[in-house]
């Protein structure tokens, strides 16, 4: 039993440092780019795309000795995709107004490559339990690494946190931070900091 | 043979799964969606013309204070004057539409009919930059137009420039949106003006 839960946390945690898909793996960069001048734009997408991926991974990995080889892709995209929309609908019923911040970029959750990562690499040739454990560690990695990638360029942008001012009248927005430029920068800047630790340990 | 048939059943059964899921929650949500949408309506109305309603029941201030009549295809809300015997009009409110740098913008406006002041302006529909173009949502940017003059053109200059009669400041970083705003207002208001006022005055 010790066993189980020391795996299931391992599983759970590797996604979140040690195979980070943002900053390790270099995944789902176009959502990381597009939403990360704002904090709570960043939180609402990771809420989403977790949701999505611990689902979708339990019902791929679920039915992963039925789906034919062949057209796998086909079949995790129409699951993938299911519960995009989904998430679409329910924010538009229930969260008007986050539906109304983040709308566009729902719909991309479906091409976001550590979805379909995740659901070919582990999904499909593990069980449902531990498919689940791995898609809510790699949601967590890729919010997580969102919120740090926001919380540099929002105050520095915008000087706002969350909303909040939080920087004062005599910072002056550094517009470049919240243009997509100044996504890559930063993102660029965690990855290079997260990589020289990471090897040190080694 | 077989095996492609297997491919085929597999491939109908995951997208009828797929396409009755959504059906489902796309039936259940849609009358939650449009009172969702008509309430924002609604709600945008009351607020350009400024009368007061109370945010969970817009529907009963919308009902007594607010007239729909067209002109041609367009749909205008006239606000009542404030008693049963003075018929005049104290408030219009259009709904003017037009590109954005994105993707359409639509809009709402509140004027006087008088001297076509503007009391406000609320967003319907935009799909802009969020943290950019998005902040055309922002009161900051909105409220700049109250009381400038729906009948002259609108001018919106870059943010520090001598600023005339008429003009309001940009968005930094989103000139492109603030030109696609400029653009609509002026060219709805080159097409409306005469209309009003004939209105108004018959």
């Amino acid at each position: 039993m010790a066993d189980q839960s020391e795996k299931g946390f391992a599983i759970l945690t590797k996604g979140i440092l040690k195979q980070n898909p943002t900053f390790k793996m270099v995944l789902g960069i176009c959502t990381t780019l597009a939403v990360t001048n704002r904090v709570n734009n960043s939180i609402a997408m990771g809420v989403g795309t977790t949701f999505v991926l611990i689902f979708s991974c339990l019902c791929i990995s679920s039915l992963r000795n039925y789906i034919p080889k062949r057209v796998r892709m086909a079949v995790h995209t129409i699951i993938i995709a299911t519960f995009v929309v989904f998430v679409d609908i329910f924010l538009k019923a229930f969260f008007p107004i986050i539906s109304k911040q983040i709308g566009p970029y729902v719909a991309l959750i479906i091409t976001n490559c550590i979805i379909m990562g995740r659901t070919e690499s582990y999904a499909s040739v593990n069980k449902p339990f531990d498919s689940m454990l791995d898609g809510l560690g790699m949601g967590l990695g890729y919010s997580l690494s969102l919120i740090a990638i926001a919380s540099i360029r929002e105050p520095l942008g915008f000087s706002t946190y969350m909303g909040f001012n939080v920087l004062g009248d005599w910072w002056t927005p550094w517009t470049l931070m919240v243009m997509p430029p100044g996504a890559f920068l930063v993102l660029g800047l965690y990855i290079w900091v997260l990589r020289s630790i990471y090897k040190e340990k080694k | 043979m077989k095996n492609k048939l297997t491919i085929l059943y597999i491939m109908v059964a995951v997208s009828t799964a797929s396409a009755l899921l959504l059906t489902a929650v796309n039936e259940l949500s849609r009358d939650v969606i449009m009172r969702n949408q008509e309430r924002k309506l609604k709600s945008a109305v009351l607020d350009v013309l400024d009368i007061s309603y109370d945010g969970k029941n817009p529907e009963s201030s919308f009902n007594t204070n607010v007239i729909i009549k067209k002109i041609g295809d367009e749909t205008i809300y006239l606000s009542k004057g404030q008693t049963v015997e003075d018929k005049s009009i104290d408030g219009i409110a259009l709904i003017l539409k037009g590109p954005g740098f994105w993707g359409p913008i639509s809009m709402i406006i509140g004027i006087n009919p008088g001297d076509f002041s503007i009391k406000g302006i609320e967003i319907l529909e935009e799909q802009e930059t969020p943290g950019l173009g998005a902040r055309i949502e922002e009161a900051e940017f909105r409220d700049q137009f109250k009381g400038k003059y729906f009948n002259k053109k609108i001018v919106i200059q870059i943010k520090g420039k001598a600023p005339g009669p008429n003009d309001v400041s940009a968005i930094t970083g989103a000139s492109l949106t603030s030109k696609s705003f400029e653009n609509i207002i002026n060219k709805a208001s080159r097409k409306l003006v005469e209309q009003i006022t004939e209105l108004t005055d018959g």
